[in-house]
């Protein structure tokens, strides 16, 4: 993925998180998309871009939350770097492949980001887990590998792999 | 050195600075963090702040026309049944020796931000001290109450949705009176806490707030939609779902200060005049929908 389509991919997720999103809410439960492309990005470019991609994009997001400013680009570019360092361990090109990372990536984006705006109380940290994270990391992986056959098949290619695969370099 | 760092381990160097910058932002306190996400917004972000406010309204805007048009011509034949109520339910508060009623003045604000992440607990609201909006009024939607207002400058305000962990919010069962604290569990959904076992709360139950410190009662809240019993036996387990979108609202209502319930001190006169070609128009609608004597025959 180049760098234009990189930012194309921030912006156009940022702008359908707030616009589209909303109304495909099930149960008050939306797919994260700034996420879905935090984590394509670092899959398709690696640890360092996908941290600075995760930090911009958590830091735009925290501008409507300036009570917590720095808690989603602290959550976010940790999730870009632990998805772009291990991206070579895994065959990155399936969608079932890019599913489990996405579900994985909100999981852990969420257990960072309610640790702090939940200041440590467990009860509410698991409850938040349970109840909306799970729910919402299902979503997302759903909503984010569809995404990325569509980029794929955008860029004209039959399997575009965000990320390295082992099995593909074999 | 700065060869190494950002050759060798250029992966970690960035991790470290970019989660340095963001414990330096979390450490800030909450004046400075307003005017840095400020600052920031029109700056460095202002593109995607105009792409995604634009693509919003452009949304939005038809639909919304459509819903008010057909919302103001029901609200007018009901107020006007309202209207009725109001002056026995004053007649007698009078007769009782009660307080007179007041009624919310509300002060209608844009918002022009919203956090995009998954737990939507603010809003940036684009009025602020100049408007009459300061900390701590409440903040209403046309479907219900949505939060308060946590901090405001002279142009902006941040308003802290119920799904904030700072806001504890005293609710009231409207059916039976009893009394509860509203918390959030997820979306639009919240929990009712501290109500006995033995309380009357059905699922059902439309919640307002309950004039309990300083929101004032009588703003819709949201709706029972399960009731149990806690393991101990000891309290109502109560599920309850909002009235309010928190992530599909554009325009709020900040409730200012309480006037008393009469048309000269809740609209201006320009709005009187709005109201009397509402009410024209509705009473039209009416009229043309009863079916005529002979039809009726």
């Amino acid at each position: 993925m180049s760098a234009l389509a990189s930012i194309l991919l921030v912006y156009g997720a940022l702008a359908l998180q707030a616009t589209l999103i909303p109304a495909l809410g099930i149960a008050g439960i939306r797919p994260d998309l700034p996420l879905v492309a935090v984590t394509l990005v670092a899959l398709s470019r690696g640890a360092a871009t996908g941290t600075i991609t995760g930090f911009l994009v958590g830091l735009a997001q925290d501008l409507g939350n300036p009570g917590f400013l720095g808690l989603n680009a602290l959550a976010k570019c940790l999730v870009g770097h632990t998805v772009g360092t291990l991206r070579g361990r895994f065959d990155a090109g399936t969608a079932l492949s890019h599913a489990l990372v996405l579900g994985a990536a909100t999981v852990a984006h969420d257990l960072v980001y309610l640790t702090i705006h939940r200041r440590l109380v467990l009860s509410e940290i698991f409850l938040a887990l349970g109840t909306h994270t799970l729910p919402t990391a299902l979503y997302t992986a759903v909503v984010g590998s569809l995404l990325a056959v569509l980029l794929a098949a955008l860029a004209g290619r039959r399997s575009h792999r965000f990320g390295r695969s082992h099995l593909a370099n074999r | 050195m700065f060869r190494i760092l950002f050759g060798r381990y250029r992966d970690r160097t960035v991790l470290a600075i970019a989660v340095l910058l963001s414990c330096l932002l979390l450490a800030l306190d909450q004046g400075t963090q307003a005017g840095v996400a400020r600052a920031l917004g029109l700056s460095l972000f202002a593109p995607v702040q105009v792409v995604t406010r634009n693509a919003a309204e452009t949304l939005l805007l038809h639909r919304e026309n459509e819903q008010l048009r057909r919302v103001a011509a029901t609200l007018s034949l009901e107020r006007q049944r309202l209207l009725q109520l109001r002056d026995e339910a004053a007649e007698l508060r009078r007769t009782a020796g009660f307080a007179r009623d007041r009624f919310p003045y509300l002060k209608p604000c844009e918002i022009i931000g919203r956090s995009t992440d998954a737990f939507q607990t603010a809003l940036q609201l684009g009025c602020g001290t100049r408007d009459s909006v300061i900390a701590g009024m409440p903040v209403a939607a046309y479907a219900g109450l949505v939060g308060r207002v946590r901090q405001a400058t002279e142009t902006r305000a941040l308003l802290e949705t119920l799904a904030s962990p700072e806001v504890a919010l005293s609710v009231q069962d409207q059916r039976s009176g009893v009394v509860g604290i509203l918390r959030w569990s997820r979306g639009n959904q919240f929990t009712l806490d501290r109500v006995d076992a033995v309380e009357d709360v059905l699922v059902g139950d439309p919640l307002v707030t309950s004039g309990l410190g300083d929101t004032p009662r009588g703003i819709p809240v949201g709706v029972v939609t399960r009731v149990g019993v806690s393991l101990d036996g000891l309290f109502k387990q109560i599920d309850v779902r909002t009235h309010v979108d928190f992530g599909g609202l554009r325009d709020v209502f900040v409730v200012t200060r309480l006037v008393p319930w009469q048309e000269q001190a809740l609209y201006r006169s320009e709005d009187q005049q709005l109201l009397r070609t509402l009410e024209q128009d509705a009473a039209a609608a009416h009229a043309s929908t009863r079916p005529e004597a002979g039809e009726r025959r």
